[in-house]
């Protein structure tokens, strides 16, 4: 008993260097191996998916890119699954950002292969904003027109002379959350909070959210309320989306990843506490 | 006057923007009003670079080993706007599909923001291998709930989550039956009933249909902890958050809070 307890002690006294091997073969080997695993898919990415499944060709949804590439392997698959269904069911898409600039480089890198992929034009099915900082000045600006905060796209050309903008705009040429179908917040900050309570609060505009799995627990509440219908949280989310898609994406893969560097962690915390135990039953 | 005026204006618009929000009829000023704060928005990033700029020229100033960072801090900063008012110029706009900036932006900026963040995970890792240790009541619900959470929202977790648990409950009752040996009486009989108990549990887990259910059950229960427990917190953190920015917001309104005039 002795030998054991001296062995668990020893197991408590790792090199970091070698746990951070460890962590790096934990992540990597599932990518190589390119593995896909079943999963249950939450409620609140059903619910997500229902909701864009509802819009029909010719709705529009807005989407705000939130974030940035630390943020990216998880929120990048939201954007790029939630475009393919869009576009599949040839809804109209204006993407933005307003919260860091790198949310738009990624949000134009998706929006760009997905649109490839689906044979969508630039300015005809699809509008790149770009991006403004000014937080809820910025949503509240957008209330009564778009061209307050957006005079021109993101490659500065004014937003009325593309056709997708006359086709949404209708009649009257003005474009605001009137004629928003769904507003998707794919958010890695604290934005996605005020386009809630500033948006979906006040112009009632039905939304959904991407989080990162950091944020993503301050969103069941809104979730619950019917705030947002709903809820892709983290690396699961977009991996649940994916599978509701009916395509193996970056965050499928990704999961099997998640799940060893997962074990490894309960792991290491389980080896420090018996090491502990094992120093303390020493005395 | 230096700070009448100032808390005079922030009474006056604070007020305004209050009053905008419930009047719908007020639309166009309110809407001006917005546009005008992202122009301010504009600005305070000017006066974040200043700061910015002027504090690592403080640290150059006073020199030390740590001062290399500084400079290149302040190196990577000029440079980088030279490329952008350089990529502006050739191409019209600095992220143009084939302007350089773009390409410096998209290999060099992206991987270094992402890669830092990356870090975060082996950090993580040897922290929670170091200091996660169920000492205490919290600690030990935490560490139990983390575990369901963390197995509940990754494929096969349910049936590691089982694994976790027989050996968990092997080790425990393993461990009591062992100290049983050292103790005579009452206090030995206590501890072997523990020990077997702790062993029993894991009967009904022999039966593969029960050991599955209980992997399936998992990530339900996972949800659970996040839907109940967390929202009901959650909410809690949110009302008070809420509250105490109400409570800030009318101080500075009435120009009791007077911190940002500093």
């Amino acid at each position: 008993m002795n030998a054991a307890v001296r062995i668990l002690e020893q197991l408590g006294k790792l090199d970091r260097r070698l746990i951070y091997a460890l962590v790096f073969l934990a992540t990597a080997i599932p990518l190589i191996l390119n593995i896909k695993l079943p999963m249950p898919v939450s409620p609140e990415v059903k619910s997500a998916f229902e909701a864009v499944d509802r819009l029909k060709p010719g709705d529009v949804i807005l989407i705000s890119t939130d974030y940035g590439p630390s943020s990216a392997p998880e929120t990048q698959p939201m954007l790029e699954a939630i475009l393919s269904h869009a576009f599949k069911k040839n809804v109209k898409v204006l993407l933005m950002t307003h919260w860091r600039f790198e949310g738009l480089i990624m949000g134009i890198e998706g929006i760009d292969k997905v649109a490839k992929k689906y044979h969508k034009e630039y300015g005809k099915d699809y509008l790149v904003l770009g991006y403004r900082p000014g937080g809820t000045a910025v949503m509240i600006g957008m209330a009564e027109d778009f061209r307050n905060i957006f005079s021109t796209d993101n490659a500065g050309k004014p937003l009325d002379s593309y056709p997708i903008y006359k086709e949404i705009a209708g009649d009257d040429g003005v474009l605001n959350y009137k004629d928003i179908d769904l507003l998707v917040g794919l958010e890695a900050g604290s934005i996605g909070n005020f386009w809630i309570m500033i948006v979906n609060a006040r112009y009632k505009v039905p939304m959904i959210m991407g989080t990162t799995a950091v944020i993503t627990p301050e969103f069941f509440a809104f979730y619950q309320s019917g705030q947002i219908e709903g809820l892709l949280g983290g690396l699961k989310g977009a991996a649940d989306y994916e599978t509701l898609l009916g395509v193996v994406g970056f965050a499928s893969k990704g999961m099997v990843s998640q799940f060893s560097v997962h074990v490894l962690i309960i792991l290491l915390i389980l080896l420090g506490n018996l090491s502990d135990i094992a120093r303390r039953f020493r005395g | 006057m230096q700070t009448t005026l100032p808390v005079l204006l922030t009474f006056i618009m604070g007020t305004f923007m209050i009053l905008m929000f419930f009047m719908p009829q007020f639309a166009n000023a309110e809407s001006l009003a917005t546009r005008w704060t992202t122009i301010v928005w504009g600005f305070a990033l000017l006066l974040g670079i200043d700061s910015l700029i002027l504090g690592h020229l403080r640290k150059i100033r006073k020199g030390g080993a740590q001062s290399i960072h500084s400079w290149g801090l302040i190196i990577a900063f000029f440079a980088t706007l030279l490329w952008g008012f350089f990529a502006w110029w050739k191409y019209g706009n600095p992220f143009a599909p084939q302007s350089s900036f773009l390409w410096m932006f998209r290999y060099v900026y992206l991987p270094l923001d992402a890669t830092m963040f990356a870090l975060l995970a082996f950090f993580i890792a040897s922290a929670a291998y170091r200091a996660f240790r169920a000492r205490s009541m919290e600690s030990t619900l935490l560490l139990i709930a983390a575990t369901i959470v963390m197995m509940g929202r990754v494929p096969l977790g349910g049936a590691v989550f089982v694994a976790f648990f027989v050996a968990f409950m092997l080790m425990i009752g393993t461990y009591m039956l062992y100290e049983s040996t050292r103790y005579t009486g009452f206090d030995r009989f206590i501890r072997i009933i523990i020990g077997l108990l702790f062993i029993g549990v894991l009967i009904p887990l022999m039966n593969p249909s029960y050991a599955k259910s209980f992997a399936n059950f998992i990530p339900g229960f996972a949800d659970w902890v996040m839907q109940v427990p967390n929202t009901a917190g959650q909410r809690g953190i949110a009302l008070g958050l809420l509250l105490g920015g109400i409570a800030f917001s009318l101080r500075v309104l009435f120009g009791i809070e007077r911190g940002y005039l500093r």
